[in-house]
């Protein structure tokens, strides 16, 4: 029973990952940016969330209606101000960029918060569960993140192919140039992608608080995550990505039973390996 | 009427330089008899961190692979020396170089399945590589596990008996390091593969269709830099005697510093990383009792560079002067008019 | 004449170091076809895209309806009422037909150009809505092309290429097509390759020779061998 419990928390958990990498995936999808900070941004956003419980006394579930927003007008300014004069121009700047804001948000969150790791008790949400067979229950807050992310990348995908905004996201990663010529101005296009990306990080940062100890230099890894979920899934398949990540859940869930040290390798590993052998993904997208 | 000319690549400037560098040369092959051992020791640092920058300034500003994982190979040339030394009683100087072929070894099935990864991809993919590394380091007890390990006495006392004359030792390892890998981006940069790649670094598309030749070209360049990092590596946790995986396989000491240097100095030129290891340490040597604000700092001129002066320092130089020091390009001289 | 509606004076518009146009001057009148004529490497296209906004000019050297508009973000020209059907269509390849339709239109001010208006001109759009704008053939993406421009209710659309690549019997459609589109009263600025044809549709028209104005005028005013002339870049 250890077994199959191990793979179910690592399929709840894959849904955490898949929202790490769907905001990832998306800006990537629109302007060909990988944001070296997306995992530092679901940390930044972590740490708003406990602020914002502190200060309010809000549950930290509820927090998300100060979060979100204040994470999509960070993540609208940031590419305004900083990644829009780096977009087109060669692969390294905006790269670079990212790297730069990564550095500064590590340090700057180090330098307020300090380097203990930190938690937000969600209450009695934490320890509820139900028992769907013998020597199997499952939590109820793992199970409802799940199906919020789920619901997340549902609604992405509807932004996305349904809406006014998502023609305008996807005319603009087919051609940009022809794309302007709709009266759509790009830099708020790149802004509006990247604030959408954010109120998805902040999301993921209010999850990540309730579910783990994170500290300021808990942000790489949860941009490999979230890579690693992109890149198993297949590019520009947010289905695929949220597979991405439940594969990678099960991965480390099933590294976990071997040895605590094999967790996150296990994950590793796993990504390579279907690197290796799917080179584009398990579900690519076809076109 | 044609006036005659020759391709050349040298100048006037280059000769000058080729003078001053070769009286610099000899100034700091003597060093260990003008500087104190601290001084040495720092010299030592800047050494494997012109080297450092240099050969991921190839990667990145020469061959297009932004690379933001180089720590794997500056780890595990860590790891190759002190198992070579610790296990096999290798001579520790020697276990430099052989953990400079391991490294390149290593890097040769590794290499194709990064390239797998198209453009900024690639980047965090050598950087999840770079996590396999220090997680599987920290799985191997012999070598301590996640806590590390330390070089043995009668390891270090096996380069040279005498303290001076060790020191001396490690210290002209360092320089004969630094300007190995010089050379080697220098002279790649002067032949034809580095002319290809050059002038293909930002179309993907181009280098996709020009196909094998471009990758193999890649290939090398690529496992060449993971050799020589891995050397410079072994050098630096020689100097250290101790490894841990998070010392080894730090993101912020072997990557972040080593972009800062090269987006500072400039990306795409053979000086940028020189210079920008130079500014690098005086930095440090004066802000770093700022602690965390020095790295805020560092951040934030990166990228102030990176969005007024994507050039870098040396490359607002050059541009302003027309200034080479080290010419990799070929220029026509006319000989009359 | 009619009132001017698009005043080009003495533009002049680089690629990089490269220049490509030389002072060029271009009166467009309100509800005129212009044919834009000249060799391959003349300037007409980097003409086009110097008055949307894709290529960088002084602002006094593009005027609409006297006001300068030169250098001005493409976004914003479009919502002055400037339309382009670029060369080689460049429909977006993630968008369906109906899409690529709705996209020219809903941000653009609303007139007589509406989805139904569209599919009543090329009805065979309607019949394929659904589909990928880049599965259609030539033609039909040439309709979707020229579709999305009208979707914005310009006041000028600019054709580029308009029948390059297409067959002799698409090309036949698509230029039955341009009589009512002009008839609505938009202002139209035709490059084409094939000169007559473009001289049979247009009341004036422009013929650039290495990034100058060689000849400029009404069709009718000009001699065959001098159009040849102006157009080859050869000495009379």
């Amino acid at each position: 029973m250890d077994w199959v419990n191990a793979i179910v928390q690592g399929v709840l958990l894959g849904g955490l990952y898949a929202l790490f990498a769907a905001g990832l995936s998306l800006i990537f999808g629109v302007m060909r940016l990988v944001n070296i900070a997306h995992g530092d941004l679901i940390v930044l956003a972590a740490y708003i969330a406990l602020v914002v419980v502190h200060a309010t006394g809000l549950h930290p579930l509820a927090s998300a209606i100060i979060v979100v927003p204040l994470m999509a007008a960070i993540g609208y300014g940031l590419q305004r101000l900083l990644l829009n004069p780096t977009i087109g121009k060669d692969l390294l700047s905006p790269l670079l960029v990212t790297f730069g804001i990564s550095v500064i948000l590590q340090n700057g969150l180090l330098a307020t918060f300090t380097a203990d790791s930190r938690r937000l008790a969600a209450g009695a949400l934490e320890t509820a569960s139900i028992q769907v067979l013998p020597g199997l229950s499952l939590g109820i807050l793992p199970l409802f993140m799940f199906a919020v992310s789920v619901l997340l990348i549902f609604g992405l995908e509807w932004i996305f192919y349904r809406t006014s905004l998502g023609r305008a996201f996807r005319a603009t990663s087919d051609d940009a140039e022809i794309a302007q010529l709709m009266m759509i101005d790009r830099r708020h296009i790149f802004g509006m992608a990247m604030a959408l990306s954010a109120g998805v990080v902040a999301i993921a940062g209010i999850f990540l608080a309730i579910r783990t100890n994170f500290d300021p230099s808990s942000g790489p890894t949860r941009l490999l995550f979230g890579f690693e979920a992109v890149i198993i899934g297949g590019l520009g398949n947010l289905w695929g990505t949220l597979a991405g990540g439940i594969v990678l859940g099960v991965a480390q869930g099933i590294g976990a039973q071997i040895s605590p040290g094999w967790q996150i390798l296990a994950g590793h590993l796993v990504f390579f390996l279907v690197l290796a052998l799917r080179p584009k993904g398990l579900f690519p997208r076809m076109d | 009427m044609h006036a005659g000319f020759s391709i050349e690549r040298s100048t006037a400037t280059s000769r000058v330089t080729a003078i001053a560098t070769l009286v610099l040369l000899v100034g700091l092959v003597a060093a260990p008899w003008w500087a104190d051992r601290a001084n040495i020791r720092l010299l030592g640092e800047i050494y494997s961190f012109i080297a450092l920058a240099s050969l991921w300034n190839l990667l990145a500003g020469y061959t297009g692979l932004v690379s933001v994982g180089q720590q794997a190979y500056v780890g595990f040339g860590g790891y190759a020396l002190f198992a070579l030394a610790m296990f096999l009683g290798v001579h520790p100087l020697l276990a430099i170089l052989l953990a400079g072929v391991l490294g390149a070894l290593i890097a040769i099935p590794l290499a194709p399945l990064l390239f797998r990864l198209q453009g900024a991809y690639f980047a965090i993919g050598t950087w999840a590589l770079a996590e396999v590394f220090r997680l599987g380091f920290a799985q191997l007890s012999v070598l301590g596990g996640g806590s590390g390990t330390s070089l043995t006495a009668s390891v270090v006392t096996g380069i040279a008996a005498n303290r001076d004359v060790r020191e001396m030792l490690v210290y002209w390892t360092a320089l004969a390091l630094a300007l190995a890998a010089l050379a080697f981006v220098i002279l790649l940069l002067r032949s034809r593969m580095g002319l290809a790649l050059t002038a293909l670094r930002d179309s993907e598309i181009a280098s996709e269709s020009l196909g094998i030749d471009i990758w193999r070209s890649k290939l090398f360049v690529y496992v060449a830099v993971a050799g020589l990092t891995s050397m410079t590596g072994a050098f630096i946790f020689l100097q250290k005697l101790r490894i841990s995986p998070d010392a080894a396989f730090s993101v912020n000491d072997w990557t972040a510093y080593v972009i800062f240097i090269a987006v500072i100095g400039g990306i795409g030129t053979i000086e940028g990383p020189i210079v920008g290891t130079i500014l690098f340490f005086l930095l440090r040597e004066t802000l770093s009792d700022l602690g965390t604000t020095y790295l805020l700092i560092l951040g934030a001129v990166a990228i102030l560079v990176m969005l007024k002066a994507p050039k870098g320092l040396w490359g607002i130089l050059a541009s302003k002067t027309g200034l080479s020091l080290v010419p990799t390009r070929r220029r026509v001289a006319f000989q009359d008019q | 004449m009619a009132e001017t509606l698009l005043a080009i004076c003495g533009l002049k518009a680089f690629y990089g170091d490269f220049q490509a146009l030389f002072g060029v001057d271009l009166e467009l009148g309100a509800g005129e076809v212009l044919a834009l004529i000249g060799a391959n490497g003349a300037g007409k296209s980097t003409l086009l895209k110097a008055i949307t906004g894709l290529v960088p000019c002084s602002s006094d050297m593009v005027l609409l309806r006297g006001e300068p508009i030169g250098g001005e973000r493409p976004d914003r020209i479009a919502r002055r009422g400037i339309a382009l059907v670029p060369e080689g269509r460049r429909l977006f390849r993630s968008l369906s037909v109906e899409e690529n339709l709705v996209i020219g239109g809903e941000r653009a001010k609303p007139g007589r150009w509406t989805l139904d208006a569209v599919y009543q001109l090329f009805p065979i759009l309607g019949e394929r809505r659904r589909r990928p704008g880049t599965a259609l053939s030539g033609g039909q993406q040439q309709m979707v092309a020229i579709g999305r421009a009208l979707m914005a209710n310009p006041d000028i659309i600019l054709f580029d290429e308009i029948s390059l690549g297409l067959a002799p019997v698409v090309i036949k459609d698509i230029y039955a097509a341009l009589r009512p589109i002009a008839a609505t009263g938009v202002s139209i600025i035709l490059v084409e390759q094939d000169v007559s044809r473009a001289l049979g549709v247009a009341k004036t028209f422009v013929c650039l020779q290495e990034g100058k104005v060689s000849l400029a005028g009404r069709p009718a005013e000009h001699d065959r061998a001098a159009i040849t002339a102006a157009y080859f870049g050869m000495h009379r």
